[in-house]
């Protein structure tokens, strides 16, 4: 297995109140392919930050991310995005799902990104909701989905588009245990016969059980703990 | 990079999301449609009032007026002595019976009522011989019947029947020393005539005191190069003191006070447009603002800048277009054909029909759109540039 | 209260843009109001200026028919009449026929006998009384002409002809008037009504309106019956009525001008009552939560309804009070402007008084629907409301 992303000497500051706060200073990882990660470490420790850097939604003050041997932090905002629709795919701790419109048409979003025609967008809506295990909600607005549901909508828009890299922060922040489980169980199986590597935020220890490997982060740095 | 379905789908949800902010986009959209309605009820008065007056004047008829007299028949003074010289005019077509056509008109003011108020108004008894009614398109007697010559008799236009009171047909009107009777009505569709009352010349000249003199002398051209030879032999005569014109140049200047009415009303509909747009802008931000997550989301899927641009752009042109149309069909319901009566050059009442134009429909549409386009811009930018991060956002 | 005011300010200007938008939509709405109101508040003037106790009589057929000379005697007999003056319409245009001046010819003595409001210096009005061909001038007219006394202005008459076949009707100006209110129409010219009749070509011994004062406005309808009743007889009947109703009906033939403004005004507001009432909801939507730790704190319901419409209250009131300034600096612009056909146009205090009551009245309505809101609005639900 390859090296899908490489981080290289990463800093990251920002100023608050003309104070410049540093949050990683010349932080180094390297994330395998088909490899599913989970990143943990007390508020402030900058999990999201470098999630977003991952996602190629924030930057770093300094250092290089490479995605497959290229370079990305340095990519024009209209490149970064083109980055995005072809490479990552988002889950988020509150969903962000279009709330008027359906499930379907909320998945096939990234699909309008490529050149696929409407028959083959609605095909790959259809797989993509199969693997969620949500045809029969298809047409149903997010509103009249519950918690667990409207994430596994989320999964399956982050998937529909087949990217590399599954980025989740917090995926399970908002649901109780058991559809919090179902959901990292559905991870699980996109990280095993999918193959898709997955970068998960998390403070909650049992969610990070369900990765491959746990990073935590603290004050910059991290420290590596094989996943139970 | 299927652009056009990237920009569509952005614009669908924007759209999509109206109902959400129903209120405050309701608001934009009747603002807007204050603006355009504002604008659209001043210019259909300049235009309705505008066209009966301009629509009066015939081209193939010579007026001749008192020199000085200012555009109004009311003013002026044609004597008989004059009218007799120009029976002998050149560029004059002949009647079946060989002699000018010819007909020399008196212009006397009466009161009459509004329907609408107890105020008297001015309206105009035009003393006419047989040859009037031959001098004015389309002229027909609607009711009753024509007045017969010598007797003390009115025909009143319909624009006075539909306005006005005091004229009913049947009644017996006293005017100076004399009784009237009121046989019929007339029309002479849209023109300023359908806002007269007409007796006999020869009798008004009576009971008026106005013996020697008519106001106003009418003569059918006999072509292109009529007026010109009428000119010509009118200024050759130092006992003429009179000017020659078409009958359309005659009533061509008549409209310009009411003409105004139109570049008032574009001044209003622009400052009420102004006033629009500052709503327009706030609602537009409070569109941005709500859907700040939504559109963070969707960049950070990867859709460009420039939909979360035409998203935005497009919701603003949509609801200000939706206020133009609602605009100019508020105007045609409202008052497209409504008639009204105000004071035209004569001094006397013109009856008229607010008319909305074609043009003010398009100057209309053009404000809104104009409202929707500036309302859009800004908000449109900060969509474009919401930030990313916003995602996280709870 | 104070402290009230500083937190009425921070929560109107919470999003600067926004309220600097809605500042803008009130601006434009006073702006209109003032304008607009200036307009009517000029139209109706000249029917405040009229006394109660003048009457005008005209010839029955239309006040621009004529009546006899011996018509002045007989009303003159009428009990009840103090003094009697009659004016001709005259139709002067300066120079070009576009540039026309209300002109009368009239009896100096007994016409400033009964419009004794116009104000002239007692040796020029001596002078214009004394000459047959002087002229007594409107102070507007006369600064917007340039003309000076004892300077010669050729008259031009759109529908009187000299007998000798002259179409100028040299006049001399003797006399310059003025009117104590400020805003009073002073564009009217008068010259004598004597020099017209001797040199006029036609209709000798015919005079337009009378106008007469009665000595008591209690006895005028009686007076309008007899004046009235004593010509029913004659060739030429009359129309007696009081100034006021002249002038409204004068007013009144141009048509329904007052309801056409009104309405415009009434678009205006509607519009502004729509965004800025929207706005402050929405704006209060957003707040919900603050409101919340608000009456937490302690803050009393009914405080914090004032607080929701004073902010409205003082968004509108900024606006309309930028608006209302803007239009009196736009009416001094354009008063020059419209002079010749729109004399007096100006900001007048009754317009900024009202503007002022709107204000408060708009302010207040578009602050009450967030306000009672705010006033319903439980500290349980507002906490808990999503953020």
């Amino acid at each position: 297995m390859g090296v899908l992303v490489d981080l290289n000497g990463v800093s990251k500051s920002f100023k608050r109140g003309g104070q410049a706060i540093s949050i990683f200073d010349g932080l180094s990882m390297q994330i395998e392919d088909g490899d599913f990660i989970a990143i943990m470490g007390p508020s402030g420790s900058g999990k999201s930050t470098l999630l977003n850097m991952l996602g190629g939604i924030d930057r770093p003050s300094a250092g290089a991310i490479t995605f497959r041997d290229e370079r990305v932090d340095n990519k024009s905002e209209g490149a970064m995005a083109k980055f995005r629709a072809r490479n990552i795919g988002f889950i988020f701790q509150f969903y962000n799902l279009m709330p008027t419109l359906s499930a379907a048409r909320n998945v096939e979003l990234p699909l309008l990104l490529t050149k696929l025609s409407g028959g083959e967008r609605k095909k790959r809506v259809k797989t993509a909701l199969e693997l969620v295990q949500l045809s029969d909600r298809a047409h149903h607005k997010p509103r009249a989905l519950s918690g667990g549901q409207q994430q596994r909508v989320a999964i399956a828009r982050a998937i529909v588009s087949d990217p590399a890299m599954l980025l989740a922060d917090e995926p399970t922040g908002d649901l109780d245990r058991k559809t919090a489980d179902e959901i990292l169980g559905l991870m699980q199986t996109l990280n095993r016969s999918l193959g898709k590597t997955i970068v998960m935020v998390t403070h909650d220890p049992a969610a990070a059980r369900f990765a491959k490997r746990e990073l935590h982060l603290d004050k910059g740095r991290f420290e590596e703990r094989l996943s139970g | 990079m299927n652009a056009l379905a990237q920009i569509g789908a952005v614009i669908g949800l924007n759209l999509q999301s109206l109902p959400q902010r129903f209120w405050m986009s309701a608001a934009t959209v009747i603002a807007v449609a204050l603006a355009v309605g504002v604008m659209l009820a001043f210019q259909s008065i300049s235009a309705g009032f505008q066209a009966t007056v301009r629509g009066s004047g015939s081209t193939e008829i010579a007026v001749i007026s008192r020199e000085g007299s200012g555009g109004s028949e009311l003013n002026s003074a044609v004597s008989l002595d004059e009218m007799r010289i120009l029976s002998g005019a050149p560029g004059v077509k002949l009647g079946p019976d060989g002699a000018p056509q010819m007909s020399g008109e008196l212009y006397v003011i009466v009161d009459g009522r509004r329907k609408s108020g107890p105020e008297k108004v001015n309206l105009p008894l035009r003393g006419v011989g047989a040859a009037a009614a031959g001098f004015r398109d389309g002229f027909t007697i609607t009711q009753g019947r024509m007045l017969q010559f010598g007797a003390n008799e009115l025909i009143v236009g319909e624009g006075v029947l539909e306005e006005f009171t005091g004229f009913e047909i049947g009644s017996v009107v006293r005017l100076g020393d004399a009784d009237w009777n009121v046989v019929g009505a007339f029309t002479a569709p849209a023109t300023v005539f359908d806002s007269e009352i007409w007796g006999d010349g020869a009798i008004v000249q009576n009971v008026f005191d106005r013996q020697g003199s008519v106001q106003t002398v009418r003569l059918r051209l006999d072509g292109p190069e009529g007026l010109q030879k009428l000119t010509d032999y009118v200024a050759a005569d130092s006992r003429f003191n009179v000017i020659v014109e078409t009958e359309a140049d005659f009533f061509a200047d008549q409209g310009g006070a009411v003409g105004f009415l139109a570049v008032v009303g574009t001044v209003l509909g622009v400052i009420m447009g102004i006033g629009s747009l500052a709503g327009a802008l706030n609602t537009m931000f409070a569109s941005v603002s709500a859907r700040t997550r939504e559109i963070a989301t969707l960049r950070t899927i990867g859709f460009g800048g420039l939909s979360a641009f035409a998203g935005t752009f497009v919701e603003s042109i949509v609801l200000a277009l939706l206020g133009g149309l609602l605009g100019v069909g508020g105007a045609f319901l409202l008052f497209n054909g409504l008639t009204a009566s105000t004071l035209g050059a004569g001094f006397t009442q013109v009856v008229f029909a607010f008319k909305v134009t074609p043009d003010s429909v398009v100057q209309g549409v053009g404000l809104a759109l104009i409202i929707g386009v500036l309302g859009g811009l800004a908000p449109g930018l900060r969509a474009a540039r919401a930030p990313l991060l916003a995602v996280n956002a709870a | 209260m104070i402290d009230d005011l500083g937190l009425i300010f921070a929560g109107a200007f919470r999003k600067p843009l926004r309220a600097i938008l809605l500042i803008i939509t009130a601006m434009i709405a006073f702006l209109l109001f003032g304008m607009l109101g200036a307009f009517l508040s000029t139209l109706n003037a000249g029917i405040n200026l009229t006394a109660a106790n003048r009457l005008v009589v005209a010839n029955k057929i239309n006040f621009t028919s004529d009546l006899p000379y011996s018509y002045i005697a007989r009303v003159r007999s009428v009990a009840g009449v103090t003094a009697v003056t009659w004016a001709n319409w005259f139709g002067a245009y300066f120079q070009e026929p576009r540039n026309q001046i209300v002109t009368f010819a009239v009896d100096p003595e007994s016409y400033l006998e009964v419009f004794s409001e116009l104000q002239i210096p007692a040796d020029q009005r001596a002078a214009f009384v004394g000459d047959r061909t002087g002229l007594l001038v409107g102070e507007a007219t006369a600064t917007r002409l340039g003309w000076k006394i004892g300077d010669t202005v050729p008259l031009q008459s759109n529908f009187l002809q000299r007998s000798d076949g002259e179409k100028i009707w040299p006049l001399t100006v003797r006399a310059i008037y003025t009117l104590a209110d400020p805003k009073a129409d002073t564009s009217a010219l008068y010259l004598h009504y004597d020099y017209l009749n001797e040199a006029n070509s036609f209709g000798k011994d015919k005079i337009g309106l009378m106008y007469l004062l009665t000595a008591d406005p209690a006895q005028n309808e009686q007076i309008v019956r007899a004046i009235d009743d004593g010509f029913s007889t004659d060739r030429d009947q009359t129309a007696t009525t009081t100034e006021r109703a002249f002038a409204q009906g004068f007013l009144a033939q141009l048509g329904n001008l007052t309801q056409l403004l009104t309405s415009v005004m009434a678009a205006a507001f509607a519009s502004l009552a729509l965004i800025v009432g929207n706005t402050m909801v929405m704006a209060l939507r957003e707040r919900t939560k603050e409101i919340g730790v608000m009456k937490t704190l302690g803050f009393g319901a009914g405080r914090v309804m004032r607080l929701v419409i004073g902010e409205a209250v003082l968004l509108v009131g900024l606006g309309g009070a930028l608006g209302l300034a803007l239009a009196s600096v736009a009416l001094v612009g354009l008063a020059s402007q419209a002079a010749a056909f729109f004399p007096g146009l100006g900001m007048s205090n009754d317009v900024l008084l009202i503007g002022a009551g709107l204000i408060l009245g708009l302010g207040a309505l578009t602050g009450a629907i967030p306000g009672v809101n705010a006033y319903r609005m439980r500290i349980v639900e507002a906490m808990g409301k999503g953020n």
